[in-house]
């Protein structure tokens, strides 16, 4: 079930109702058998791979929490045991806990694995067979279960989390199935972590008719994103990125463009909906988007866009490298023999490249993302070396705090992303290298001005549509940055809120692009 | 202490699945702003006449200047001003266009109506089961006497009567 | 306390109703005004305005709405006919329309047309939308939806058509808002009137089919229509219109045939049928695939005589109300006539 699409809205509907009217307690429980209808919706068959790594993660869990039990209570009971036998047992006690956590860990990363990967791994295996000479293998057709690589990642929190000690384990197997599968979440994230979402999912609410309106803005307003801009712009888009032959220079520059707004409006509304639904329900899940765009540099930039998924690879892979053992030797190493500037170094940039490694793998199996996660990691690298340079440069120039030069770097920032972001339109390196350098090269600027961009499949009402919907967006952020916009408009007199909420309902109505004569398009994070 | 190994674990599990990387070619990014395949590259069978190669799913506006005058052209406006169907008729073959997503005129059929015409692997009407299972091997299906050859999203079906070929069409599945 | 809340419950009140307002509005505007564009979708709708008074109902497509003349069969043999047609017709259209029509009136003889039996499978979102549009809501306008939706199709979208329209704004001009809560008739009891004069020629012969068998979905509403008459004591007949293409294969006539004598009802094939004495150099608007105004006469002339002859079909000229009625309308047909010839001289 898409969230656009009108058994979702059904669905919502009934949810709801139920939810208020049943004895709070009980409350949980719908959000659980409605998460699971809403993920029948995608193909039942595809419930047997959600379930499993609720069960095992909850299970394994579980354990963990047992040795620890177990642990404390030992040595409770043995107080007289020397400092050594302690240690002693500890470690051993660990070592049980760290083989139960990496089993759980390695089962579900596998199956993540096997069916978002294995088609990569074996075109790849084809293009060394069809060096070597011999029969390709044939690709396999796995269709990937909804969402799986968001739930996967939530439990894996969810399970690390429980080994480090720092949340205690779920003994109720339904409610932690329930933090899997909440169905707000399950298309496209957030990825959050239990004890963000624990007392929102499992404290009993009062129907709260501001935060049940607040919830419902904010679904209107990802709607509004979703299907007015991004759904309306992707025409254009797909046109261009489809022929790389006709559409060099600047429609590459155009494209740019055009993706930076349509992943934004379609990824950005889609975790407004996500939230809205949430709210609705009492749930609040965490921020995925803080203004990315106005971001002045991308490891800010980085901040502020796909928020919990950044936070996640920070928190579950950047960390514990850094401070695992060969690392923490490497970096005494490196300290001794490359002095102490390089050697601080060389454990962050190690640790980092393996944060953006996987942050490309992740999204999506194919090169194109390696590379994508590569050149962001060169970049924020470089950036981080020339940073002595650059703050020469601001003092000298004195243009630190200036609002132009603030607008530059926003620009910059943009430009920057919008480039690498091209690695996703093209279907290999290559090309995209290719199309990326046409923009130098090819000289046709005048395809800005002669008409040519009318024949992209985009009319003129359709570019008023887009240019409207990305100056409300722009003024809805500015406006942001002062505090929450459904907030103020609150405090404004019913008659402007009536009007104001009603006009953005009619402008998604009439100009959103849904429906026969639009392509359906599902949401770009959803295989993900 | 050692609890930090998971990160690395994590890495290396991803790192795994790339580990029997090879060539420079990949898949494609998934999020469907990739290319489409427009057009259709007739893969399938295709007619010759007059040497012009005629096939389905094509646009019959780009060959009628050399196919010549034809006998007759019949037009068929659907109902309710759906766009309009032809038959250009020419000696011995019948052309039959339809209104399609890339153009106003593709070609839907191909019919030979007489001996006068052959297929460029040599049958007509008049030859025989034989000579058309020489021609185009025995990989059909046989419905009443029409057999069907699929080849590249297209259907190449020749009626046999009295054990000889009695009509021979091209036709599109696109239109199915 | 109270004061608030009540305050509070007109003010949502007032807003709710705002709303639905607005929606309506917007709907009528959006939605397409059938009678000054395609007409072919205007006439289910037009039907219900008609007094259920039909001795005779028609159900089919293009080929029953374009080639038959009502006027001629009362004002010849005082025949209350209605044609509840609709472009690119389906047989379970026919079937869901018929059992509308039924629920309105009984007719002493319904008249389907067969043609549609070669489609198995809804042809065009369009046509669904011409031919379901104007039925009224009931159990059999659900139904007829389910069966006939493509892919692309939802329910919803027929319940709120603005859904479906919604993009409109780009192309509403002034008859938008002038006929939104209003549309004139384009038919004359279902019947749309054709003018003008292109000779049938160098029509193609069918193409050999694999197989001629008729789909089962099509056999199944065609046995609910004849069960539905029987039920109601209809007397129905099958029908092939006149009209030379598109092509009605021997295999398909031998169908009808086997079909209407195995279930006892009456299968009428007027293709290339001399009786009837239509001249296919004059009597067609489209080079033989519908007749125009002279055409549809004779063609009528001919039916209304077989309806009274092997059917026994009641002569209602003696009803002064229905005399009434069809005076006013012999009027609007004639000027409806002249003003077809006027533009086609123009």
């Amino acid at each position: 079930m898409q969230f656009v699409s009108y058994s979702f809205f059904l669905f919502l509907a009934i949810v709801f109702v139920v939810y208020y009217l049943i004895p709070k307690r009980f409350q949980w429980m719908v959000l659980l058998v409605a998460s699971y209808v809403f993920y029948c919706f995608a193909g039942p068959k595809y419930l047997i791979y959600i379930a499993a790594t609720t069960f095992t993660t909850w299970l394994t869990a579980l354990q963990i929490d047992k040795l620890k039990a177990a642990q404390a209570d030992y040595l409770q009971e043995n107080k007289s045991l020397s400092r050594e036998e302690k240690k002693l047992y500890k470690t051993a006690t660990k070592k049980k806990q760290r083989h139960l956590m990496l089993a759980a860990l390695l089962l579900n990363l596998g199956i993540l694995a096997v069916v978002k990967y294995t088609n990569f791994a074996i075109s790849n295996i084809n293009a060394m067979i069809g060096l070597a000479g011999g029969q390709p293998l044939g690709y396999v057709s796995l269709v990937l279960p909804l969402g799986i690589s968001f739930y996967t990642f939530r439990a894996l929190s969810y399970l690390i989390d429980v080994y480090r000690g720092t949340i205690p384990a779920e003994k109720n197997g339904f409610r932690f199935a329930l933090f899997v599968s909440f169905f707000p979440q399950l298309i496209q994230g957030p990825i959050s972590r239990y004890s963000q979402i624990e007392s929102g999912l499992f404290t009993p609410h009062r129907l709260n008719w501001k935060q049940v309106s607040f919830g419902l803005q904010r679904m209107l307003w990802g709607y509004m994103k979703k299907m007015v801009i991004a759904d309306r712009i992707v025409v254009g888009l797909t046109t261009m990125t489809g022929d790389t032959a006709a559409y060099t220079g600047a429609y590459v520059l155009i494209e740019v463009f055009f993706y930076a707004i349509q992943l934004y409006a379609d990824f950005s509304g889609g975790l407004d909906m996500a939230i809205g639904a949430g709210q609705i329900f009492g749930v609040d899940l965490p921020e995925n988007f803080v203004r990315p765009f106005f971001s002045t540099s991308i490891k800010e930039y980085w901040n502020r866009w796909h928020i919990t998924m950044g936070s996640w690879f920070t928190d579950y892979i950047f960390y514990p490298i850094s401070v695992c053992k060969p690392m923490l030797n490497l970096s005494k190493w490196s300290r001794t023999h490359l002095g102490p500037v390089l050697g601080k170094r060389l454990t962050v940039y190690l640790s980092s490249f393996a944060v953006w490694l996987a942050t490309g793998v992740w999204h999506g199996a194919s090169w194109n993302f390696v590379f994508w996660g590569l050149s962001n990691y060169l970049v924020i690298m470089i950036s981080q070396e020339l940073e002595p340079l650059y703050r020469r440069f601001h003092q000298r120039f004195d243009v630190d705090g200036k609002l132009y030069f603030k607008i530059f770097q926003v620009g910059r920032t943009f430009l920057l992303m919008g480039f690498l972001r091209m690695y996703d339109c093209f279907d290999s390196v290559t090309t995209t290298w290719k199309m990326l350098l046409t923009v130098f090269t090819a000289g046709n600027w005048n395809i800005l001005w002669n008409g040519s961009l009318m024949q992209i499949g985009l009319t003129a009402a359709d570019y008023i549509i887009i240019a409207a919907g990305i100056l409300l967006m722009f003024l809805v952020s500015m406006s942001q940055r002062s505090g929450s916009v459904r907030e103020k408009i609150h405090a404004k007199p019913y008659i402007v809120r009536f009007v104001l909420w009603t006009a953005l309902f009619m402008a998604v109505l009439l100009f959103g692009a849904y429906g026969i004569g639009y392509d359906a398009t599902s949401f770009i994070y959803n295989q993900f | 202490m050692k609890k930090k190994l998971i990160g690395l674990l994590l890495t290396m599990l991803c790192v795994v699945s790339l580990a029997a990387c090879g060539g420079g070619n990949s898949e494609g990014g998934n999020d469907g702003s990739n290319n489409t395949p427009t057009g259709n590259t007739s893969s399938g069978y295709t007619f010759e006449y007059k040497g012009v190669s005629v096939s389905v799913d094509t646009d019959i506006e780009t060959i009628l200047d050399k196919l010549g005058e034809p006998s007759s052209v019949f037009e068929d406006p659907s109902c309710a001003g759906q766009g309009t169907d032809f038959v250009y008729r020419y000696s011995g073959v019948d052309i039959y266009t339809s209104p399609s997503k890339d153009c106003d005129k593709a070609i839907s059929t191909i019919l030979i109506i007489s001996d006068e015409v052959e297929t460029p692997e040599g049958i007509t009407i008049g030859s025989t089961q034989e000579d058309v299972e020489a021609a185009y091997g025995t990989d059909y299906s046989n419905n009443n006497g029409m057999l069907t050859y699929e080849k590249g999203g297209m259907h190449l079906g020749i009626l046999i009567k009295g054990g000889v070929v009695d009509s021979i069409q091209y036709t599109s599945t696109a239109l199915n | 306390m109270k004061n608030r809340k009540r305050k509070r419950f007109v003010r949502i009140t007032v807003s709710v109703v705002i709303i639905c307002l607005l929606l309506f509005f917007l709907q009528r505007l959006m939605m397409p005004k059938y009678s000054v564009g395609t007409q072919d979708g205007a006439m289910i709708a037009e039907y219900y305005d008609d007094e259920p008074k039909h001795n005779l109902i028609i159900i089919g497509d293009s080929e029953m709405y374009e080639n038959i003349s009502p006027l001629v069969l009362w004002q010849n043999y005082g025949i209350n006919t209605y044609i509840r047609g609709s472009a690119q017709q389906l047989i379970w259209q026919s079937y869901y329309i018929l059992e509308d029509t039924l629920r309105h009136e009984t007719p002493e003889v319904v008249i389907v047309n067969i043609s549609s039996m070669q489609y198995s499978e809804p042809q065009k979102e369009t046509y669904n939308r011409m031919t379901l549009e104007g039925l009224r809501w009931s159990t059999s306008k659900v139904k007829a939806i389910y069966a006939s939706m493509t892919e692309e199709e939802s329910f919803m979208e027929y319940v709120f058509p603005l859904l479906r329209y919604h993009s409109r704004w780009n192309d509403l001009s002034a008859d938008d808002f002038r006929l939104m809560f209003h549309e004139e008739p384009v038919s004359l009891n279902g019947y749309m009137m054709q003018v003008g004069v292109k000779p049938a020629e160098n029509i193609p012969d069918g193409i050999p089919l694999a197989d001629y068998t008729f789909g089962d979905i099509d056999y199944e509403y065609l046995d609910k229509i004849t069960a539905l008459c029987k039920e109601h004591g209809v007397e129905l007949v099958l029908m092939k219109g006149p009209s030379l293409y598109p092509y009605w294969y021997e295999e398909w006539d031998e169908q009808m045939k086997d079909y209407a004598a195995e279930h006892n009802v009456v299968y009428l094939n007027c293709v290339n049928k001399e009786e009837i004495g239509l001249d296919f150099s004059t009597d067609t608007f489209d080079g033989g695939l519908h007749l125009n105004v002279e055409g549809a006469e004779i063609y009528s002339d001919y039916l209304g005589e077989w309806l009274q002859d092997n059917i026994g079909i009641s002569d209602l000229s003696s009803d002064s109300a229905l005399s009434r009625a069809w005076k006013t309308k012999a009027d609007a047909y004639e000027a409806k006539k002249s003003e077809k010839y006027k533009e086609l001289s123009d």
